[in-house]
């Protein structure tokens, strides 16, 4: 008998899956009732992988008492086994144990074929502007027999684009558990911010662990980034160049993720909330507390239409009194973000730049339609909607002497609000957007952006 | 008509060193242009950010603000200042200019270059003055990892000059050389040229002073401009005339 037959006789399992891809043992009252206890589990196929990380996939294997249970606790330990991405492929077998006066005894065998070490490739990547750039990764996997992995992405500096990036990461699950990542690397990364008038070349090492919790998942990191910033060119406005340097920013930070949305792309149920919290000052110069909050809320509506609503905001403190660099600032604007605004448009500006500020606010709510003349399940037709949106947000610098009251005027003073409608296309983790956009309530000295505006951008779908 | 120009250049007070963040070479051209302002006098605030450097449209100190515009280095502000109305070397002739404009190249190529070389490529004076001021406004492990960078950065660009290959000795012979046609130029005049004030005055001045009166392990160059009397002189003159006024008020 193995795991995955679908036979239609009854004393063999039925394996059911549903339309997202999720697998179901029915609940047979046989297999409830028939006694089975797992007496030893042989594990084939190892080579480099050591038995101890896999043998903890596979907890409470011992405890199962009814061959349901059984079967239950085999498909997990092969789902966990998968996660850790060491094996090309597992199967998992029960076999009854040789010996004969223990009849409810079975053997589980576990054969695993272990993957390639060494695997890459190039893919494209996007950057703010919607430049495509070519990315290259290569990954070791399964270093030192643990699950460890390394990877090594090298973003190109291509004509045109304004970003690179090389990263070099470390990630090992602590404890066998594929859900515990431990994870360290180091990262060089040059952006030029074309709205602010200056470019930044970041070096510097991070260090985190991401865990899973009744909340959701957490990840906790340490940041040591040496930023370098400089002018773009000699039109770039005094404000900015007085932020232009050397600057230390080593922080850690807190974030937190609670995804229960439906299938992407385009969920039409459920929500994701993200939350962060850094702190800036465990050494460098640069000292800051940040917290920010991201909530993306979808409800199905009737002939296959969505909507989606999505709030975000953010705010900066700076501590020990010393000015916020433009660096750290928020920007806002663009196709992905407060449409119908040139990309980190929205004021204040000085000489055709923006200056950011400590703290925004963004909301929008869109209403995702199937497009008319494609199906709506199946091939293309799921990654592409029309939509229409509303977008309303601001930046703020909100000085922290004044109290609530005056606090919350500062915001209610100056929202940026605009509307539209177009296409929206979702392929893995790119967004692409054609929009025509109307803004409406425009602050004096944003870079504004009406009609037709394209887009592309990283969207975690 | 003054017009009020705010100078701005790098000398972050640290707790490491006494005299803070500015090498020498940065120094004497800052010199140079205040002592241009003064000698037209025209009027300015001096303003110190440890990221002058990045702040400047060229990425050299000093640069001078007015109104909305920034300009940044000894010429080009003579420049600026030029098309403002304020002269300094009207009065010459063409010939006259064209020897002006010769010995202030002399200054640049020899004696601009004898001070970077000075500060990046003596290995004493890299190591107990020229690093550990140039990393002074900044965090570990920036202190070490700035100075570095920049370091490479003054080494490739006097590589490319010809000049980092040159020996201690053969740095103090041009200077030398240099200083020898000053003084015979400036000779027993008040002024390089007629007895007013020009920009290759300045420029001397500037340059000579801060190597005479800059603290350094090394002072070599410092021991090679007292040789020449009148040019020492021509500076405590200088220094006198336009600088100890405007300290006194």
């Amino acid at each position: 008998m193995t795991s995955n037959s679908n036979s239609a006789d009854e004393d063999q399992m039925n394996i059911m899956m549903d339309m997202e891809g999720n697998v179901y043992l029915p609940i047979n009252k046989t297999f409830m009732s028939k006694k089975a206890r797992i007496e030893k589990v042989m594990v084939k196929g190892l080579n480099k992988t050591k038995d101890d990380i896999v043998l903890k996939q596979f907890p409470g294997v011992f405890t199962a008492e009814n061959l349901y249970e059984v079967y239950r606790k085999a498909e997990e330990a092969r789902e966990r086994l998968l996660r850790l991405d060491i094996f090309s492929a597992t199967n998992v077998e029960l076999d009854t144990a040789n010996d004969s006066s223990k009849p409810d005894s079975y053997s589980l065998i576990v054969n695993v074929k272990e993957g390639r070490t060494m695997n890459g490739g190039m893919h494209m990547n996007s950057d703010l502007n919607g430049n495509i750039t070519p990315d290259m990764q290569i990954h070791f996997r399964n270093l030192f027999g643990r699950a460890e992995k390394t990877m090594l992405d090298y973003q190109f500096y291509s004509y045109g684009a304004s970003t690179s990036r090389i990263n070099l990461k470390f990630t090992k699950p602590l404890g066998g558990d594929p859900d515990v990542l431990y994870s360290l690397g180091v990262q060089q990364y040059r952006g030029t911010q074309e709205w602010a008038g200056f470019k930044q070349i970041d070096r510097g090492i991070y260090s985190g662990l991401m865990f899973p919790s009744a909340f959701g998942t957490h990840t906790l990191q340490w940041n040591g980034f040496w930023r370098e910033a400089n002018c773009l060119n000699h039109k770039t406005s005094f404000p900015i160049r007085e932020s232009m340097g050397h600057s230390m920013k080593s922080s850690i930070s807190h974030t937190l993720i609670r995804d229960r949305r439906g299938t992407s792309p385009f969920p039409k149920s459920g929500y994701r909330l993200k939350t962060t919290q850094e702190y800036a000052g465990v050494g460098g110069d640069v000292k800051f507390l940040k917290n920010e909050l991201e909530l993306e809320m979808n409800k199905s509506l009737p002939f296959g239409a969505s909507l989606q609503l999505n709030i975000g905001s953010g705010v900066l403190r700076s501590l020990n009194g010393t000015a916020v660099k433009v660096s750290d600032k928020y920007f806002l604007g663009g196709p992905l973000s407060l449409r119908g605004f040139k990309i980190n448009g929205v004021g204040p500006t000085s000489d055709g730049n923006s200056l950011g500020a400590n703290s925004y606010w963004l909301g929008g709510l869109h209403l995702y339609t199937p497009l008319p003349f494609l199906p709506n399940l199946g091939g293309i037709g799921k990654h592409i909607k029309t939509h229409c949106f509303v977008n309303a947000g601001g930046l703020v610098n909100v000085d922290f002497n004044q109290n609530w009251e005056q606090i919350l005027q500062k915001y209610r003073e100056s929202p940026r609000v605009s509307y539209g409608a177009g296409l929206a296309m979702q392929i893995s983790l790119f967004r692409l957007e054609l929009n025509y956009c109307v803004p409406v309530k425009v602050q004096p000295g944003d870079n504004v952006n009406p009609g037709l505006q394209f887009g592309i951008g990283i969207k975690f779908p | 008509m003054a017009a009020l120009a705010r100078f701005i250049t790098k000398n972050k007070l640290s707790k490491l060193t006494v005299t803070g963040q500015i090498l020498l070479p940065d120094s004497a051209s800052c010199l140079s242009v205040k002592a241009f302002l003064e000698m037209c006098g025209l009027k300015y605030s001096v303003v110190l950010r440890n990221n002058a450097e990045h702040m400047s449209p060229s990425g050299k100190v000093p640069f001078i603000q007015i109104g909305p515009f920034l300009i940044s280095e000894f010429e080009p502000i003579i420049g600026f200042v030029n098309t403002k109305g304020f002269h300094l070397s009207a009065n010459l002739d063409d010939t006259e200019r064209a020897e002006m404009r010769a010995y202030m190249a002399l200054v640049d190529n020899i004696l601009v270059n004898a001070e970077h070389y000075i500060s990046w490529c003596d290995a004493t004076v890299l190591q107990t003055v020229t690093k550990p001021r140039y990393g002074s406004p900044y965090p570990w492990p920036l202190n070490k990892l700035v100075p570095l960078k920049k370091w490479y950065e003054e080494t490739s660009r006097l590589k490319a000059l010809g000049w980092s290959q040159k020996t201690l000795s053969e740095v103090c012979e041009e200077v030398q050389t240099c200083c020898q046609a000053l003084s015979e130029r400036l000779d027993k005049n008040n002024f390089f040229f007629g007895n007013r004030p020009t920009e290759l005055d300045a420029l001397v001045f500037g340059h000579l002073f801060t190597i005479l009166t800059t603290p350094m392990p090394v002072n070599k160059l410092a021991e090679i401009v007292k040789n020449f009397d009148n040019l020492v002189h021509f500076c405590a003159r200088i220094e006198q005339q336009y600088f100890s006024a405007t300290e006194a008020s």
